[in-house]
């Protein structure tokens, strides 16, 4: 009712203010004409009573400039008014002011900066119409797994046979050698990266290009015939410097001339989160652009497209999945030396992600979020708290001189306002900061993949948000209390209410105490996930992953013989080996933490107990000073030799979990050398070397599995991965070896350019790594609070026993009598707060084990320093203060009340 | 001692007002006679004072207005409290019922 009324008020004054205007005059004619009635009735002639009237008045004018001033100012100016108070009042608690803004900018911009790391790892929904509705279909192999690719063959089986989706559509990231000479005069061949789509792709995903067309349906449908592309924006812009002529022209692929049809918007990177193509070729033209493209057409056991798609309107997952099961046991009866024991899986897409590795993420983070968001508004409350108790004299003076209850309430949202204001802004800095570091910590990649860090404006409108009612919720409930009980104390002497049992600094005592429990938490949360991170930076690969630089080619995408490309690769080799800076080169065809195959392997003289003559092992194969390059140590025999080539007789090199485990399980490892193993179709192959074990891939901290090498020369595909050890930087050698490999042929680029490191980094660390900055930015931010807060209360503590400092002063009490007091104030709170801390940190831990890789949960050396840390961060917070009772002067400190 | 009757304070004033038309609602010249009536005119409001009362109150939320037929057939602009307001006169009736004994006593007291 009151706040309709001033709504009413607030639309006359500034819409209608001619209105209002009218309003008055005729009110004030009402008053005259009354009086002078009034004065009739009493006798007085009318012309007489109307005179009589104006003069009682007094002026008309004055009166309603009177009016007019308290209607226009009482808005403006008493906000203007609040305003200035507002900032006088900061301006005189400088401390106060700090410590607030500081809390909620330390909340804010943890909250921001952690939105967007969630957002950029996980829930950043796809750009296209409508994320929500599209789902994925994963073929599994085993009930092991519920992710994996599917093959081309059982794509368009599910497109014929199945009713549930509108549209189905494939795609695969592949990477290949563009050469944009076409278009660009005197560029040279790079690597790119990009995706082979289904021709309704677009259409499906509901993305209209930018500029051009996208795929018609008959370039998706006729193998080798349509050689079309739609790049991304990205590139256009990178590469063709936004020129819109673009669309028409030709380009090459690993050779192949292609046409580009189209730009895709802006806005629209591909369907992964962590891979932003840079062009679509439809599937089809797979032969062109991967080695083997026409295998992957035609084999239903080459599963390595992954299937997106639209529900039909009006059916669901669980429908769909059904219809699925359906057809994947048709296709099995069909199929069965392909299909045996696969089972299709469909998921919203955004369930998958959720499904991923990533699951535990966004509750661990949620929880932290809200833990450090906790801890920030117990900053501010208990400081808001603080201070309006300190006010209490100074609001009962206001109330006494005729200020309304509602006027100091808007007094009080004037203030948290500003304070809000100013959080914010710091906040925002703050979250802008912390991303520009995570954007650091992604190591360079020259693919356009890892996670894509931005501040959006969700993430800012939750910041503001967060802030706004941080202020609002925490700083404004005190201030109602104190205004409540400021009218209990407007007659009373009782201004100074500093009694410690009072509800304020109870509350006040409670919520720092938990914030010091929570920040002792989150330290050890936090420190535990860092040591993880660097017991996973310190694993030994079992090689040495610096300096080692990765170039992949593929000269069969330019048509070359499976001889010819050997040819090719072998000269390359030895152009590399020779430049300067170069301490060794060699080729393999997979590379650990990227690339691997598996292979069921039998060695002569082993069964396994169950009878089982086959083994699961990995295989990788190598040319020649591969493990010298690696830095992996020989442990028995030879590395393979420029002789080993395809005519040769078959050898291999294995490594010494396999040697242990299978070949001399006696424990004789050098007893390996000269047995056989057989490949599933038999061929023999004599151990000649064994090597110690390396990582190969998988979980970073698992020990390594059986594997074994084979010679490049003799059992390579076409696609080899040139391994470059470097003297320094490895990155430096980059051009040297492009344009060895364009002296050799200038059509040919290498189709990815990487080093070791940043393969480890990004494949291997990648999870560590993102837990560690979690941990350590939550941990330096939880810390951060419990200081300020713990500092806070303790200046603020002695500011309220000035005067009693003074009397004991005076009374001579020593400096340090007055010093021990303060500090065992705030460090009998920092002692709680920590007991609490460690009892939850003792019983929560645990539940991490599956993060903490390498690290006990209980790990003593993370809890033995962070309470050292803490206990050092308390007894600072609590000395400074401590330090400016002991500096109080007892003359003015009694002059204080 | 004779008070000045002009000069009323203006937390008085105020109260004033809302003790008015806690009974009914009343026009301006209205409420002003009330206040003359239940002070036995000790104070005495001026339209110079009344009419920004009366509109800062009507700001605060205390009062809404809206226009009527007086007794006699005129129109006149009539004054109302709102909830807001009766809850100030509540308040306002406190304080001053403490201040007046406060300010009694230590008179007493000599």
């Amino acid at each position: 009712m009151a706040l309709l009324a001033r709504l009413a008020s607030l639309a006359r004054n500034l819409f209608r203010k001619q209105w209002a205007e009218c309003d008055l005059d005729e009110e004030l004619r009402s008053y005259l004409e009354l009086l002078a009635q009034e004065k009739i009735k009493t006798g007085m002639p009318a012309e007489e009573a109307r005179r009589q009237a104006r003069i009682d008045l007094g002026g008309a004018e004055q009166v309603k400039e009177r009016v007019r001033e308290i209607r226009a100012s009482h808005l403006l100016e008493n906000f203007g008014r609040d305003l200035r108070f507002t900032f006088r009042g900061l301006r005189k608690k400088p401390v106060f002011t700090a410590v607030v803004a500081l809390s909620l900018a330390l909340g804010i911009g943890a909250n921001a900066a952690i939105f967007s790391l969630v957002d950029a790892i996980i829930l950043r929904p796809l750009a296209v119409p409508h994320p929500g509705d599209l789902i994925v279909i994963d073929t599994a192999a085993s009930r092991l797994t519920r992710f994996g690719g599917s093959s081309y063959q059982d794509y368009l089986d599910f497109c014929n046979r199945a009713t549930s989706f509108q549209a189905l559509l494939i795609t695969q990231q592949v990477s290949a050698g563009m050469n944009p000479a076409g278009i660009v005069p005197d560029s040279k061949p790079q690597a790119v990266y990009g995706s082979l789509v289904s021709a309704n792709y677009f259409s499906a995903l509901e993305v209209q290009p930018a500029l051009g067309r996208e795929f018609l349906l008959e370039e998706g449908q006729v193998p080798d015939k349509y050689p079309v592309a739609v790049i991304s924006y990205s590139l256009w812009s990178r590469v063709f410097a936004g020129e819109p002529g673009v669309v028409g022209k030709n380009i090459k692929l690993n050779g192949h001339t292609f046409t580009i049809i189209g730009v895709a918007p802006k806005s629209f990177t591909g369907t992964d989160l962590f891979f932003r193509p840079d062009f679509y070729v439809p599937a089809v033209m797979s032969a062109q652009i991967i080695a083997n493209g026409g295998d992957t057409l035609s084999h239903r056991d080459y599963r390595s497209f992954l299937i997106y798609g639209r529900l039909k309107p009006g059916v669901n997952v669980t429908q769909a999945q059904a219809e699925m099961n359906v057809i994947m046991s048709a296709l099995e009866r069909q199929y069965p030396e392909s299909n045996k024991d696969t089972v299709a899986i469909v998921r919203k897409e955004m369930n998958r992600r959720l499904e991923g590795n990533f699951v535990f993420l966004p509750v661990i983070l949620t929880a932290l979020v809200i833990l450090v968001l906790l801890m920030a508004c117990a900053n501010v409350a208990s400081l808001m708290l603080a201070r309006a108790t300190s006010r209490l004299k100074e609001i009962s003076t206001q109330l006494a001189l005729g200020a309304t209850r509602g006027r100091l309430v808007r007094q009080f949202l004037t203030e948290s306002g500003v304070l809000a204001l100013l959080g914010c802004a710091i906040g925002i800095l703050l979250a802008y900061g912390s991303i520009r570091g995570f954007r650091a910590l992604v190591p360079y990649s020259a693919a356009p993949e890892g996670p894509d860090f931005r501040l959006d404006l969700r993430v800012l409108c939750s910041a503001v948000i967060a802030s706004a009612a941080a202020v609002f919720l925490f700083g404004l409930a005190p201030a109602f209390t104190a205004v409540k009980d400021a009218w209990g104390a407007v007659m009373t002497t009782r201004t100074s209410a500093s009694s410690s049992r009072s509800f304020g600094a109870v509350a006040r005592r409670v919520l720092i105490g938990g914030q010091i429990a929570l920040s002792v938490v989150l330290l050890i949360v936090g420190g535990l996930f860092l040591r993880a991170f660097s017991r996973a930076q310190r694993v030994d690969f079992g090689f040495n992953p610096n300096h080692l630089l990765l170039v992949t080619i593929d000269p069969t995408l330019q048509g070359y013989s499976g001889d010819q490309s050997d040819r090719f690769q072998q000269q390359l080799l030895q152009r590399v080996a020779s430049l300067p800076n170069v301490q060794s080169a060699t080729l393999a065809g997979g590379v650990p933490f990227l690339s691997g195959s598996s292979w069921d392997l039998s060695i002569d003289g082993y069964t396994a107990p169950d009878g089982e003559k086959f083994i699961d092992t990995q295989t990788n194969q190598v040319g020649p000073q591969y493990f010298a390059t690696m830095q992996i140590p020989l442990l028995y025999g030879r590395e393979f030799t420029d002789r080993e080539t395809r005519k040769s007789p078959g050898v291999a090199i294995v490594n010494e979990a396999l040697a242990k485990r299978y070949v001399t399980p006696d424990g004789d490892v050098s007893k390996t050398l000269g047995h056989v193993l057989r490949l599933r179709d038999n061929a023999p192959l004599q151990i000649v070397g064994v090597v110690k074990d390396s990582s190969i891939g998988g979980p970073v901290g698992t020990p390594p599995p059986p594997v074994f090498y084979l010679p490049y020369f003799e059992q390579g595909d076409s696609k080899a991965t040139l391994h470059v050890r470097a003297d320094g930087d490895p990155f430096v050698l980059v051009s040297q070896i492009r344009s060895e490999i364009a002296a050799l042929d200038a059509e040919i680029a290498p189709t990815s350019v990487l080093t070791m490191s940043s393969v480890i980094s990004e494949q291997g660390l990648f999870l560590p790594r993102i837990v560690a900055i979690l941990g350590g930015v939550f941990g330096v931010v939880a810390l951060s609070l419990a200081v300020i807060g713990l500092y806070g209360v303790v200046s603020f503590m002695v500011g309220r026993r000035t005067q009693e400092i003074g009397i004991r002063m005076t009374l001579g009490a020593q400096r340090s009598a007055v010093l021990l007091m303060v500090l065992a104030n705030g460090l009998t709170l920092a002692a709680v707060g920590l007991a609490v801390g460690l009892t939850v940190s003792f019983a929560a831990t645990p539940l991490l084990r599956s993060v903490l890789i390498g690290v006990s949960p209980w790990d003593p050396t993370t809890f033995v320093a962070i309470c050292a840390a803490l206990c050092a961060a308390t007894v600072v917070a609590s000395w400074v203060p401590a330090h400016r009772a002991t500096r109080v002067d007892p003359v003015v400190a009694l002059r204080h009340e | 001692m004779a008070p000045d009757p002009t000069n009323v304070l203006q937390g008085t004033l105020d109260m004033m007002i809302l003790k008015s038309l806690a009974v009914a609602e009343m026009h301006g010249l209205a409420i002003s006679r009330r206040i003359e009536q239940i002070t036995q005119g000790t104070f005495q409001v001026k339209p110079g004072s009344l009419f920004p009362a009366l509109h800062r109150m009507e700001e605060e939320g205390w009062l809404v207005s809206a226009w009527g037929e007086s007794e006699n057939n005129r129109r006149a602009k009539y004054y109302k409290l709102t909830a807001a307001g009766r809850r100030q006169l509540e308040s306002e009736t406190k304080r001053w019922g403490r201040i007046s004994l406060a300010i009694a006593r230590a008179l007493e007291a000599s």
